[in-house]
């Protein structure tokens, strides 16, 4: 019976050849591809979220966890069907119109992309159209806006309302996001959830394409 | 009579070396001149162009060095900043800190009812006349972040609450330059006239480049209009160290300069002498929370030590004094403003801003502002110098008394002991077991005790009934009557 507990020490401590090791040597004994990556990178990445979460890990150990964690999906890769790799979901994520901050955003797409989510960074300065589009050419599972300043926050409310008119917004799940934001301005605007910092971004995340 | 003697009027503090300012400043022309940074102005690109810089990609403008060597021989070296009724208030040259209180934050520390909610624009009257109660702030900045009224008016209304109960100097964020133009407009019928406000400025702009090494539309539009009207303008990142600069200290720095450098350099080929103050507000990302943390004594040193590269560049320079991350006033409040305060006073920053800010930068509290005056006090204190003379030095008193003498009666301690800090708000009382009020009590106390009693002076009253004119027309424009009242 396969553990994955040294792939997934391997994953916590960033160790990018064990990590590699491991994926082959999971293959060689005859695991199926979608297994390793489901209980074991993406198991590994789980408790590197963890201990985010609870202030054991910092920031930059979680990113090299998720690199590491790459380098063994890249193995993974060409055995699994397109529909395995898409598995955990599809994300996109923007900066709204206006506004040009985008640090906090690209940490939540690090984050995501480090636990097996496929994410599709508009950039900064995006305009409503420009998210409709996207979400009507990659039917993603969640849409994720961030702004820094409060007057661009009120375009997260009107690229809401044009995927309404579009009738884009049932099929997906609006998180927003960013230091004037907070969870009484998610619910004014008819976002489905707001989280404070990157972390819990992540978790919404999960939960959200969980059920 | 002395000869050769150097008598320290102040503290002597220095991070940086002169050989390492150099090399920052070196370091900086090569950022500008082989990274490049991105314009997303047209106005600037064409001015750049035509000066000599490489603006065919606009998101990595080179800038040639010897532009910035033209662009700081022409930024005026000193400022004058005037109150709101024409009279000298501060002047910028490096000399003197002048410390500066910040409201009008999304939340609000009520000290009525000591809870914490959103911020509404009688809070901001309030919050105005503690400030002008306290000669220790003697500058306010607004950040106009309030949502309890429309964003579109939302900067304009904390600038008008603030002058119209204070005359202390302002420096309103502008949400873009229509704004900032409005506000302008309001600002030369309180001087008296575009001149009069060009030349008794009293109020203070700034652009904000995005780190590293963007600068965006609105923050050069607002830039250039402050050339053109000749409003002192600050120019301020905010790098977060391992997040958008590097992790270590010097390339924060080098980063931050050239954001200021290249930007100085648009603004003067605008206006040569356009009068510009240098700063910066650098720290850490906390890399457990990722927050950019205003509490991190990181923030005071590395502002500190780009204090010392503004006044290399011998211009005025505006830092940071009061901002912390607690959201409580207590002991870790108490500990982040002070190390802020104490260092941006040592670093000799002119214009050390903030007071009152609280919670990552989310909450503006006037109890907050009290403790910061008091503070300020104890810093002051530190930055004394020590003067060495028979007065203070008196050894014929010390022969008189003698050992086992004292000296509590002598005259010599009732002519000088005045100079003794008291504090106001800090309790000394050795007070029994029961009855010792906590500071925070205190604090509270003294706040509501100005809030009842402080008169700010007050404009004329056909000034006033202009400017709520003005303020009724921005009130219209968003489809208000009055102003969402505090519960």
């Amino acid at each position: 019976m396969v553990t994955y507990d040294t792939l997934k020490k391997a994953i916590i401590e960033g160790n990018v050849e064990a990590v590699k090791g491991e994926v082959s040597r999971a293959l060689n004994e005859g695991v199926e591809a979608p297994s390793i990556l489901r209980e074991g990178l993406i198991g590994g990445m789980g408790i590197v979220g963890e201990r985010f979460g609870s202030g054991e890990m910092f920031l930059p150990e979680v990113l090299l966890s998720a690199d590491v964690m790459h380098k063994g999906l890249d193995i993974l890769r060409p055995l699994l069907t397109e529909a395995e790799q898409k598995a955990m979901g599809t994300v996109v994520i923007g900066t709204v119109e206006d506004d040009i901050h985008d640090i906090g955003k690209r940490i939540v797409g690090f984050l995501l992309e480090g636990n097996g989510f496929r994410v599709i960074d508009l950039g900064t300065n995006v305009k409503a159209e420009a998210f409709a589009q996207a979400i009507e050419e990659n039917k993603p599972d969640i849409l994720g806006m961030s702004a820094l300043l409060t007057t661009t926050m009120l375009n997260m409310g009107k690229t809401i309302n044009l995927l309404k008119e579009k009738g884009l917004r049932e099929k997906i799940k609006v998180i927003v996001g960013g230091a004037p934001i907070n969870e009484d301005f998610a619910e004014k605007i008819g976002a489905d959830g707001y989280a404070p910092n990157a972390g819990s971004a992540l978790e919404w995340v999960k939960k959200a394409i969980a059920g | 009579m002395r000869a050769n003697y150097i008598q320290y009027s102040s503290p002597q503090f220095r991070l940086l070396s002169d050989k390492q300012i150099e090399e920052l400043h070196l370091a900086t022309l090569q950022i500008m001149e082989r990274t490049g940074v991105t314009f997303e102005c047209q106005e600037a690109l064409d001015l750049l162009g035509e000066a000599g810089a490489d603006a065919s990609n606009p998101r990595k403008v080179k800038i040639p060095s010897y532009l910035v060597e033209q662009a700081l021989r022409t930024t005026p070296k000193t400022i004058t900043l005037y109150t709101r009724d024409g009279e000298p208030a501060m002047v910028l040259n490096g000399m003197t800190s002048h410390f500066g209180g910040i409201l009008a934050l999304e939340e609000y520390l009520d000290p009525y009812t000591r809870q914490r909610r959103q911020c509404y624009v009688e809070d901001i009257v309030d919050i105005t006349r503690v400030m002008d109660a306290l000669p220790n702030i003697e500058w306010i900045m607004t950040d106009g972040a309030l949502q309890t009224i429309p964003g579109p008016i939302a900067d304009k209304v904390s600038f008008l609450q603030t002058i119209l109960n204070s005359p202390k100097p302002v420096m309103p964020s502008m949400v873009d330059v229509s704004s900032l133009r409005e506000t302008l407009e309001v600002s030369a019928m309180v001087a008296g006239g575009e001149k009069e406000l060009r030349d008794k400025p009293f109020v203070m702009a700034f652009s904000e480049p995005v780190t590293p090494l963007v600068q965006g539309k609105d923050a050069l539009e607002q830039s250039l209009l402050c050339a053109e009207k000749g409003v002192p303008n600050l120019v301020f990142s905010m790098p977060m160290a391992g997040a958008t600069s590097p992790a270590t200290f010097p390339s924060v720095l080098a980063i931050l300069n050239a954001e200021f450098l290249s930007q100085l350099v648009v603004i003067q080929l605008k206006k040569p002498g356009a009068p510009v103050i240098y700063g910066a507000m650098p720290t850490i990302m906390d890399m457990k929370t990722t927050i950019y943390s205003y509490g991190a004594p990181e923030l005071s040193f590395l502002s500190a030590a780009m204090t010392e590269l503004g006044h290399y560049y011998k211009l005025p320079v505006w830092s940071t004094a009061g901002e912390v991350d607690a959201e409580t006033i207590g002991a870790q409040a108490a500990a982040e403003a002070t190390y802020q305060f104490l260092l941006s006073a040592l670093s000799g920053a002119d214009l050390p801003h903030g007071a009152g800010e609280m919670y990552q930068g989310r909450m503006a509290s006037p109890e907050f502002v009290v403790l910061g005056s008091e503070i300020i006090d104890m810093v002051k204190v530190v930055m004394q110098g020590i003067e060495i003379n028979d007065e203070t030095l008196p050894l014929d008193l010390i022969e008189r008394v003698g050992p086992g003498g004292t000296y509590i009666s002598e005259s010599h301690t009732l002519k000088h002991f005045r100079k003794f800090w008291v504090p106001k708000v800090f309790d000394r009382s050795m007070a029994k077991r029961e009855g010792i009020k906590s500071c925070e009590d205190l604090l509270n106390e003294k706040t509501l005790e100005i809030l009842k009693t402080h008169k700010p002076k007050p404009l004329s009253e056909d000034l006033v009934k202009e400017l709520r004119k003005v303020e009724a027309s921005w009130l219209k424009r968003v489809g208000l009557e009055q102003y969402p009242k505090r519960e």
